[in-house]
């Protein structure tokens, strides 16, 4: 049996204290309670700091934080947005994830192909299309529709080509 | 036994007999070869509607061709789209040809097909189509298009090779249709005359150039290969140049070009059995294969090439050295690995 099963949790513990546990639960809790000298301190321990908090100053809220709250709910999302942007929860992470991009598309242009570091394999499939309309026995009798086809693409694509 | 006192009575009986026998019986199949080289050159004038499927991948492409043929490498080519319209144009005067690409209202010209003579010789060609492929004639003849025709088979003597399939007129040897399997007899092009006419002459004007006066001139663009020895490459691009004159599965070197291709020199070297053609370029830059459909394979060098399929056939790429080349053809993976091993 593990330590959970053992002990009864924490927050039913809290519960206990602060009557939120059903009937049969409670019972069952106390039962264990009456059995466990652990369990009974945690309560203990529980409910002194529930009463230490209890007894505690109540702090009333400043008036001018009242007022700040009542202003910004009255103030339209959209005139509200300067001051958020440049607010630093705002515009900390958002440097970061800009930053960020910035690197990754630097690093993708890097390793991006230049034209002129390959071949198209176009003008060869046109040379090889065309060839083919030389064999002795014709192949499918009009193959040079295929390289005429090709040939269009391959011309239009050679013509943005730097010579 | 009754005697028959008149001969010429027995003669028109026997003709009588003999006469409707002989005119339903069928010529005798012709000679595989003859038929064969008969049906190369034809030499009759003829016009007619072709369909013209392609098959690549699991892709189809058919086109309704309005054709036009003379003899001396005369022809013309109206390609039509599903509604009729004409969408490109090929002509030859014999020696030149042009393409009008009317989308593009442009017109790319050439050397016409089959107006070069190649380095090697017919003869040499059709020795390597006999090593590699069984030739015969069904003795079933079929019709296309209204016309008796004999069945021609071109059976490739190993696997992973294409085969092929000819319908030729018994009357005047012409193709009326072609069917081209890739290995395992998966389709890769038919082409079947719906309609065909002999004439004695076709008006010349449909085989005059310059079809369009607002026509843009393009420039050839490949469209003029060069049928060079090794010798004549080596001296032509400076480059160290090492094709193999013979390649696994048949193939013997053709030719070669050498393609200019901005500041690249593409090296293009050209190998047949008879029947199949590969291309082997060499470059000095990568070839860039279009994304998707590839696939990587065993290459012959410490690098793995990719191969896909294309409206040519396969395509295998690999480097090797400081070379970059690249293996085109319609043969089997399996073939294409075999070839591109004897090239390490």
């Amino acid at each position: 049996m593990n330590q959970h099963n053992e002990h009864e949790e924490n927050i039913l513990l809290s519960a206990l204290i602060d009557g939120e546990l059903a009937v049969s639960e409670k019972s069952r809790v106390e039962s264990h309670l009456a059995l466990c000298k652990e369990c009974r301190e945690e309560v203990e321990s529980l409910r002194f700091m529930k009463s230490v908090l209890a007894a505690a100053p109540r702090r009333a809220m400043p008036p001018e934080l009242i007022s700040d709250i009542e202003r910004a709910a009255e103030t339209p999302a959209w005139r509200r947005l300067p001051q958020l942007i440049l607010a630093p929860r705002f515009f900390m992470p958002a440097g970061a994830l800009a930053a960020l991009a910035l690197v990754a598309s630097l690093w993708v242009g890097a390793r991006r192909e230049k034209p002129e570091d390959f071949i198209p394999l176009e003008p060869l499939m046109s040379a090889h299309a065309r060839y083919s309309a030389e064999t002795l026995v014709p192949q499918g009798s009009l193959v040079s529709s295929t390289y005429s086809s090709q040939l269009t693409a391959s011309s239009d694509a050679q013509d943005q080509e730097p010579d | 036994m009754p005697r028959i006192r008149n001969p010429t009575k027995l003669g028109r009986l026997l003709i009588l007999l003999l006469v409707p026998a002989l005119a339903g019986a069928e010529p005798a199949t012709p000679d595989a070869l003859k038929l064969l080289d008969d049906s190369l050159s034809p030499e009759v004038s003829f016009r007619g509607r072709m369909m013209v499927t392609h098959w690549f991948g699991k892709q189809t492409r058919a086109e309704e061709v309005e054709v036009y043929h003379g003899p001396g490498n005369l022809y013309r080519r109206e390609f039509l789209s599903p509604d009729g319209i004409v969408t490109r144009v090929q002509v030859s005067d014999g020696d030149i040809e042009e393409n009008l690409l009317v989308k593009h209202h442009k017109v790319v010209s050439g050397d016409a097909v089959k107006s070069y003579e190649k380095v090697m010789k017919p003869e040499r060609e059709m020795e390597l189509l006999l090593a590699n492929y069984e030739i015969s004639v069904s003795t079933k003849p079929d019709e296309v298009a209204g016309r008796k025709a004999w069945v021609l088979e071109l059976k490739p003597k190993i696997a992973g090779k294409p085969w092929q399939k000819l319908w030729i007129d018994q009357e005047h040897a012409l193709i009326l249709e072609n069917k081209r399997y890739l290995p395992k007899k998966r389709f890769a092009v038919l082409s079947r005359y719906s309609r065909i006419e002999v004439a004695k002459q076709l008006d010349p004007k449909l085989f005059e150039l310059s079809l369009s006066s607002r026509a843009v001139m393009g420039g050839a663009h490949g469209l003029e290969p060069d049928f060079k020895t090794l010798e004549e490459l080596k001296k032509a691009t400076g480059k160290d140049v090492s094709f193999p004159l013979e390649l696994p599965a048949g193939f013997a070197f053709e030719s070669c070009d050498d393609i200019h291709w901005g500041p690249q020199i593409i090296l293009h070297a050209r190998y047949t059995d008879g029947l199949a053609v590969l291309s082997l370029f060499q470059t000095d830059k990568p070839v860039r294969l279009p994304a998707g459909a590839t696939a990587t394979i065993e290459a012959p060098s410490t690098k793995t090439g990719s191969i896909r399929w294309a409206v040519v056939g396969k395509v295998l790429s690999w480097q090797h050295g400081k070379h970059y080349f690249t293996l085109m053809g319609d043969v089997s993976t399996e073939v294409l690995q075999e070839i591109s091993a004897k090239l390490k």
